[in-house]
């Protein structure tokens, strides 16, 4: 019976400390975001970045989409992608060896013929099955082959484009029009920078027309909604954050430039793994270290790319424990790194939070609700103090995603309407009942399965944008 | 216990209070921004009128003073300036000549100059920043000192926008002043200082002969490709210069350059570095030959559809179309054993939309092929591809 009451305490104090230095971090986060947003938008409002869109001096981009079984949002994605306000860009649609139509409707939709582009193998990628192209929309290649992943389908992109600087986005994903000038301003300005990330918004509920965003709107689903509030805070106050210590660990898959010629030299995508966005991020870092070379990897918090959120459970627990599954695995590789000087602040910062706090997190606080019945029942515990600990978490977690509405709204202020602002509120405070816990449980799932679930994507059902609007 | 639990009865109603307060400040703000947004709404209407009458009446030689005053009247709240500002900065980006001279002095009169000349002297770099940047659309001669000095700083944001005001401007003296050793502006990247260089509106050519020329390859370098982008003939035959440049930096932008600008006269010197040995002068020299268009070039391009580097193959295919009269060039290509050669230039064909073209016009019923659609005929066959009509 002590042994099991030594065991309660000292977890209960434990958990103290874990959730103080959490909450301590999440809140220097806030405060180094707030700042450095606040130096973005006045840098924007000296910025004349709009000439750049129409400069022959701006550096080309090969837009890669890789695409599996996506033939419900491709082709307006596509369609979207064309109509990008920049000056020199190609699209390199990747059909990673769909099973439905999406190659016939890509085919269909752009009038494109087989041709046989020779393709420069700096990457090895499965086989290549054709090409296609249509000579009046000069600007639009799709590559067909065999099934090989994500990162092998996005190897196989970077293989087929040809300019300096390639952006990968996700099939399921639309960029504003501006999204491509803004994201490569860090490599104009600075020839260091091999890569840099933009926010991924929630496109539900959004009204979508001819592959753009005419106006943005909360989506109608409760579990879309809350997502809204986990992305203003992932990206606004996370990666923002993380930008401004020089720390940035994840460009999401979703919308990411890199350097071309860096990522082929750090070997291109890793496969056999579900987190390649960020385990590619985590090697460039690694290995510009290494070999002591000056580089920048950056987070611009306004290129905006929209995507579909899951609207059910069962895509939101796929997509989850994906994620989970991707962080640990990407974690897992680069260990070496952990508590390193040699790598700086990434070695002895950014690489122990996400080790600690972000892999390890969902398993603390599970463990939390499950110790804390027992110790109740055990009567070890005190109820009020309980209570009162239970509260004040939870009002921190509000503070924190209200902090992150706050920051929206002073930047770049997209959810318009009053009413929208309110139920953004709304759902930043009932988060914290229900769906925080369902997504921590989804990421423990992760965890457990890991082995299981390492290479093996998931399938997520994608609805068409122009059905998404009704 | 008593002192714990107090200290976190205090953590709570502090943190309620700041989420409380963080809620109030948000509506506050929201509405402070919605009673904003239709105050801006109908002022601009009101200030833009003003100012398209205005440039009506300056168009038409009419008297504007009125106008002027009613401005000023308006031009005296922060929001009414950036109103006017952004409307007259629209009107002066658009047009040229004595139109524009008269509007910047408008901007003078307004005292749009003299603000944002104060702004120069604050604190905040980006607030200079975004000084620099409007004194450079207004056009006005009156801060090119000041521009100059802020020129000395090693802030990115402050150091562009200047250099790019002084290049708006277009005062010849200052922006040769700015490239001098003490303003470093070689902090700035390739692409930035490309874009300031097309961005000069004063005696470009005059501008280009100097820098082409200066001691600095980089700088040098860059003004010999921003001569390319803008097709300045008359320092053709300074890019030429730089054709044979024991630089790397400038050997490669003359070779753009020359090609950009279609002055025949460097043909020779450009096939001459299709023997290049760096791979990337071979390669530039490719797409610079299609550019350009030179005569003749296409026999030396067929050798280099043979060359080693994917680039300089892919880049030679392209310019051997560009040139016309490929037939030739690339028979001799197809009949021959090098398949890199003869997928790079197939590639080009196809691109161009040559292989319908041909597929269409040759005359395959009577099996009466042209020497050059048969090689074709056969290379495509070989590769499982049809050459059919559609």
């Amino acid at each position: 019976m002590s042994i099991i009451r030594d065991i309660v305490v000292y977890f209960n104090f434990f958990i103290i400390f874990y959730v103080l230095a959490i909450n301590v971090i999440y809140f220097l986060q806030l405060m180094l975001s707030a700042f450095s947003l606040s130096s973005y938008i006045r840098k924007m409002m000296s910025s004349d970045y709009r000439r750049y869109t129409s400069s022959i001096n701006m550096i080309p981009i090969s837009v890669i989409v890789p695409a599996y079984n996506e033939e419900n949002t491709l082709v307006e994605n596509v369609k979207s992608l064309l109509e990008l306000n920049y000056p020199l860009f190609e699209i390199v649609v990747v059909n990673d060896g769909s099973t439905d139509g999406t190659l016939n409707k890509i085919i269909e939709a752009f009038n494109l013929k087989r041709i046989s582009q020779p393709i420069r193998v700096r990457l090895k990628t499965e086989p290549i099955k054709g090409v296609y192209k249509n000579p009046e929309l000069f600007n639009l290649t799709v590559v067909d082959k065999e099934n090989g992943g994500k990162a092998d389908a996005l190897n196989a992109g970077i293989n087929a484009s040809i300019y300096p600087v390639f952006v990968s986005i996700d099939a399921d994903s639309i960029l504003e029009s501006d999204s491509l000038v803004r994201v490569i301003m860090p490599f104009i300005e600075d020839s260091r920078t091999v890569a840099a990330g933009g926010i991924v918004r929630v496109a539900n509920g959004s009204v979508i027309e001819g592959g753009l965003i005419r106006e943005v709107k909360l989506p109608k689903s409760r579990l879309a909604c809350f997502q809204v509030v986990e992305y203003l805070r992932a990206f606004l106050t996370g990666r923002m954050g993380w930008d401004a210590l020089g720390s940035l660990l994840i460009i999401s898959g979703a919308f990411g430039a890199f350097d071309r010629e860096a990522v082929i030299g750090a070997g291109g995508y890793a496969r056999g793994t579900v987190g390649e966005d960020m385990e590619l991020v985590v090697r460039l870092h690694r290995k510009m270290r290494e070999e002591k070379r000056l580089y920048k990897i950056r987070f611009i918090p306004d290129p905006v790319c929209w995507t579909q959120a899951p609207e059910n459970l069962k895509d939101l627990k796929t997509q989850r424990r994906r994620w989970q599954v991707g962080l640990i695995d990407s974690l897992f590789r680069h260990k070496k790194m952990l508590f390193n000087p040699t790598y700086g602040i990434l070695g002895l910062y950014a690489m122990p939070y996400f080790f600690l706090f972000e892999m390890l997190g969902p398993v603390v606080e599970i463990s939390g609700y499950l110790l804390i019945p027992a110790a109740f029942f055990l009567k070890m515990i005190d109820v009020r103090f309980f209570l009162l600990f239970l509260t004040i978490s939870v009002i921190y977690g509000v503070i924190l995603s209200v902090g992150a509405i706050l920051l929206e709204e002073y930047t770049f202020n997209k959810y318009r309407s009053m009413k929208d602002f309110i139920r953004l509120v709304a759902y930043a405070v009932l988060e914290n009942f229900g769906y925080r816990q369902l997504t921590t449980a989804y990421r423990v799932l992760g965890t457990i399965n890991y082995k299981k679930h390492k290479s093996r994507w998931g399938s997520i059902k994608r609805k068409s944008f122009i059905d998404s609007n009704r | 216990m008593l002192i714990a639990e107090k200290a976190v009865y205090g953590i709570l109603k502090f943190l309620i209070s700041f989420l409380l307060l963080l809620y109030v400040y948000l509506v506050y703000e929201k509405l402070k921004e919605i009673v904003f947004e239709s105050r801006r709404k109908k002022e601009s209407s009101v200030i833009n009128g003003i100012i398209d009458a205005l440039f009506v009446k300056l168009s038409n030689s009419e008297n504007i003073e009125k106008d002027v005053v009613d401005l000023k009247k308006y031009a005296k709240t922060f929001t009414g300036r950036e109103i006017a500002a952004e409307r007259l900065m629209g009107y002066i980006e658009l047009i040229r000549g004595d139109l524009r001279n008269a509007l910047s002095r408008i901007c003078e009169e307004l005292g749009f100059v003299d603000y944002e000349m104060a702004n120069l002297k604050k604190r905040d770099t980006f607030r200079i920043a975004l000084a620099c940047r409007r004194l450079g659309e207004y056009r006005s001669e009156k801060p090119l000192e000041l521009l100059l000095d802020k020129l000395k700083t090693d802030v990115y944001e402050v150091k562009y926008n200047a250099l790019l005001a002084i290049s708006k401007i277009g005062n010849n003296e200052y922006f040769l002043k700015a490239f001098s050793q003490e303003y470093k502006v070689q902090m700035l990247s390739e692409r930035n200082l490309m874009e300031i260089a097309n961005s000069f509106e004063g005696d470009k050519a005059a501008i280009y002969k100097k820098m082409i020329n200066h001691e600095n390859e980089y700088l040098s370098s860059i003004f010999i490709r921003a001569a390319g982008n803008d097709r300045i003939l008359e320092v053709s035959e300074e890019v030429g210069r730089h054709l044979a440049s024991q630089s790397f930096l400038r050997k490669i932008a003359a070779i753009k350059a020359a090609g950009q600008m279609g002055d025949f006269r460097h043909a020779d010197k450009i096939i001459k570095e299709l023997s290049d040995p760096d791979w990337r002068i071979r390669a530039v020299a490719a797409k610079s030959l299609g550019e350009l268009g030179a005569p003749g070039a296409g026999v030396h391009l067929k050798e280099a559809l043979k060359d080693s580097e994917w680039w300089v193959r892919y880049n030679a295919a392209f310019s051997i179309i560009k040139l016309g009269n490929y037939e030739d060039v690339l028979e001799e290509i197809f009949s021959g054993r090098d398949e890199f050669a003869k997928d790079a230039a197939f590639y080009a064909l196809e691109t161009a939309g040559l292989i319908k073209e041909r597929a269409s016009a040759s005359d395959l019923a009577s099996g009466n092929l042209k020497p050059f659609d048969l090689k074709l005929k056969q290379y495509m066959e070989k590769k499982g591809l049809q050459y059919e009509h559609n």
